[in-house]
């Protein structure tokens, strides 16, 4: 049995957001917070996009299943699902994702994604971050190199000194905030979302949502001794702990959070914080559209924190690349029964959350400012192994973009026959990452400011 | 052997209780009514899989979804009685992952899937339970050392044998075997995807799901593999085939029109009827004992509940 235990449910439970209905907040104070997000919408920028809302599909989503089919692959490639046309002509996707091929012509594809790692740890590291610095594979060795910033951080750190600040927001929200629970591998911790070169004050605020119990703030980093009573002043935990006082190993751990708890206090103290949190609001058709599922609620989560100003959003498909069948939690890493659980669970509920949350952007007049990504840390091996599953597959795979600048409809880059290998166009995570901080307006000027150094070429064709 | 409605209706008030106290789950609120024709079977909205009717129609045994599992989020088996429908109560004590769970045709044994070991990727086995709470017995497992999955078994009518799907042999493919696990035999020759099997009810026929022809469609074939015979033929997926009781009619999921729903057509063919007609997801169909409906998985109010539709 591993550390998820009852002991750590209990430590969750304290720290539960609370209830968020009784905001208090008047329709005059929501009109106000939508219209100085609408003033800043219209804004000049070197780039279109004022906010990210990066899907984070742990695990490692199939290309062919998704964005690449290959129907005219041996069947020991293409799998038992059809190929569909989409909005788009010529632009064919799987058969799974129906709703998101009714709106093809909002997003575009990259189908030549690559990276060196097909290890879940040092792949997740080089996707988040673009680099492979630092990261930790799945026996413990790290790589060379001090470990980059992800996309998110460097874009929360730019959001300190006022890049796409709302000037009417009532209060600064967390700039980088992560939909989800630190990514893991198995039983280790997976490096790569936080702030890394930039210090751990810029690693992510994190909230989760679970059905039926409703938001949290995930456990982090609590040591595993201290009693879950102590934790019940949310807030106001560091303040009980006077300096020299208690165990010196446990202030430090506590120190760490500090920057946590004070982004946490600025988001549950502020007006706008809690209107973006309260998803329960929205009509019932909308929750709907998404999907009550944890996902789909978290899609829905996403764009309120972007309409209410947040920068950059995350959502975790999941903690663990396992589904529950394996010990974890429903992540995209199927190396058996694949095909059944893509059509139980994964095919639909992907389709049916990203399909609302473009809806819900675009009609919102937000999808030209927001830019949606949606990519795992490698696909999957196109050659069906004898699980009836696929492998990791990281010398191809796809991802998707829509909004913030990207023209829709568009693929770019090909694989070959079997989706095997780029054909041409690849790309990498360190372009994909360079790709998102144009769309933001972030120069490699403003990199270097921050004394890091730019990665990756910005893919163009996107924007064109 | 007493039966499993016997176990259930029987059992001692206190623990009864305590069932109703540790698995009931917050009601979802109902969004609007469902239509006249159908029964909403559960109201908790979590993730369930392959529904399963006891032959007298008293219990129906499903997969559900749990994000707090023992060892991570799981997926465990429940029993629940639909005259009480607040009596939900786990088919066994396991920690581990379990599902895909069926009645013998004499309703006093059943067969499952249970994961024999998380964290192993793809072991899972098909075991026997004869009673409620009772410790499942694996009686297909991995083949001569190599890992392998085994999953949906599939009564045969007499009760004495089952169908499965499992990659013992590379990929996924149909296979037939005795109750205690004996004479394993495979029934299919694919180098592609077979799932999903079910008897007709005379036990002459074994209905499945292949990719052989293409995309997903309907075959049957006769008990011992031979004169394969192809069901359906249409863009997209059809899936989870299940024989009415008077064996004249198939219920299965299509995606034809673009959206998953189940659809009924007579076994020895004509044009399929959609019979959710619904724009949520409609899955894993199964027939009421008596023939008069059709449970099935559905997220069409919201969560995903389960929801028996009447049947002309």
């Amino acid at each position: 049995m591993h550390g998820r235990t009852c002991q750590s449910a209990s430590r969750r439970a304290f720290l539960q957001a609370g209830s968020l209905g009784a905001l208090g907040l008047s329709m005059a104070d929501l009109f106000a917070l939508r219209q100085a997000r609408a003033v800043n919408v219209n804004a000049p920028e070197a780039g279109s996009a004022r906010a990210v809302i990066m899907l984070w599909l742990w695990g490692g989503p199939s290309q062919l299943e998704t964005f690449d089919p290959k129907p005219d692959a041996p069947l020991e490639y293409r799998g038992p699902f059809d190929t569909i046309a989409s909005r788009v002509p010529g632009f064919h996707m799987g058969e799974l994702l129906p709703g998101l091929a009714q709106r093809a012509d909002k997003f575009a594809v990259l189908r030549a994604m690559n990276h060196p790692s097909n290890d879940h740890g040092v792949a997740g590291t080089i996707a988040l971050t673009g680099s492979i610095a630092g990261a930790i594979d799945l026996g413990g060795k790290t790589a060379g190199g001090a470990l980059q910033p992800s996309t998110g951080a460097i874009v929360g750190r730019l959001a300190r000194d006022g890049r796409w600040a709302s000037s009417s927001a009532p209060r600064p929200l967390p700039p980088y905030l992560i939909l989800g629970n630190i990514l893991h591998q198995g039983h280790k911790r997976v490096v790569g979302e936080g702030g890394g070169l930039l210090g751990s004050a810029y690693d992510p605020f994190r909230l989760d949502y679970e059905p039926g119990v409703g938001l949290k703030v995930p456990n982090l980093d609590l040591p595993q001794d201290l009693p879950a009573p102590r934790l019940a002043a949310r807030w106001g935990l560091l303040e009980q702990l006077q300096p020299g006082g208690g165990d010196s190993s446990k202030l430090k751990a506590l120190a760490a959070m500090d920057n946590h708890y004070s982004l946490a206090r600025s988001l549950i103290t502020s007006r706008a914080g809690l209107e973006a949190l309260d998803a329960e609001g929205e009509p019932l058709a909308l929750r709907e559209s998404y999907g009550s599922y944890r996902f789909g609620r978290c899609c829905l989560i996403a764009r309120r924190l972007v309409e209410a100003g947040l920068p950059f959003v995350q959502v975790n498909w999941s903690t663990h690349v396992e589904g529950p069948e394996d010990a974890g939690d429903g992540g995209w890493d199927m190396h058996d029964n694949y095909f059944s659980i893509m059509q139980d669970r994964h095919g639909w509920m992907f389709d049916r959350s990203v399909s609302a949350l473009l809806d819900d952007l675009d009609s919102r007049g937000l999808l030209a400012s927001t830019l949606v990504v949606a990519v795992g840390e490698f696909g999957r091996t196109p050659k069906i192994n004898d699980k009836a599953g696929r492998d990791h597959w990281n010398p191809c795979y796809s991802a998707m973009l829509a909004g913030g600048g990207v023209q829709g409809g568009r693929v770019i880059g090909s694989s070959d026959r079997r989706a095997e290998h780029p054909v041409d166009r690849p790309t990498t995570p360190a372009d994909l990452g360079a790709t998102i901080l144009a769309a933001m307006g972030v120069t490699a000027a403003d990199i270097t400011s921050l004394g890091l150094t730019p990665a990756g070429q910005a893919i163009e064709e996107l924007f064109r | 052997m007493p039966n499993f409605n016997d176990q259930i209706l029987n059992h001692n008030g206190l623990l009864f209780l305590a069932c109703i106290l540790l698995y009931t789950l917050p009601v979802t609120v109902v969004s609007q009514e469902p239509p006249p024709e159908l029964q909403r079977l559960t109201t908790d909205g979590k993730d369930k899989q392959r529904p399963a009717w006891s032959p007298d129609g008293r219990t129906l045994v499903f997969a559900r979804h749990e994000p707090e599992g023992a060892y991570g989020a799981s997926i465990w088996l429940y029993l629940i009685d639909p005259k009480n429908p607040n009596g939900l109560k786990r088919l066994t004590d396991r920690e581990l992952p379990e599902y895909h769970a069926t009645f013998a045709p004499d309703g006093a044994q059943m067969l499952m899937v249970t994961v024999s070991q998380s964290g192993t990727q793809g072991n899972l086995d098909i075991a026997r339970l004869d009673k409620v709470g009772g410790k499942p017995e694996t009686v297909v497992g991995d083949q001569n050392g190599k890992l392998s999955h085994q999953d949906w078994p599939a009564w045969a009518p007499d009760g004495k044998q089952f169908a499965f799907s499992s990659t013992h042999d590379g990929n996924q493919e149909i296979y037939r075997c005795n109750l205690n696990g004996a004479d394993v035999t495979r029934l299919t020759q694919s180098p592609g995807h077979d799932a999903h099997p079910c008897y007709t009810p005379n036990g002459t026929r074994i209905l499945f799901s292949t990719d052989r022809w293409g995309g997903l469609e309907l075959a049957s074939m006769a008990v011992d593999g031979t004169d394969l015979t192809r069901l359906t033929q249409s863009p997209g997926l059809d899936d989870f085939p299940a024989v009415s009781p008077d064996g004249k009619r198939i219920a299965f999921v299509s995606n034809r029109d673009g959206n998953s729903e189940v659809y009924v057509c007579d076994l020895d063919g004509g044009q399929p009827v959609n019979l959710s007609r619904n724009s949520a997801r409609d899955t894993q169909p199964t027939w009421t004992p008596d023939g008069t409906g059709i449970t099935f998985v559905s997220d069409r109010q919201g969560g995903t509940d389960l929801y028996t539709i009447k049947v002309q």
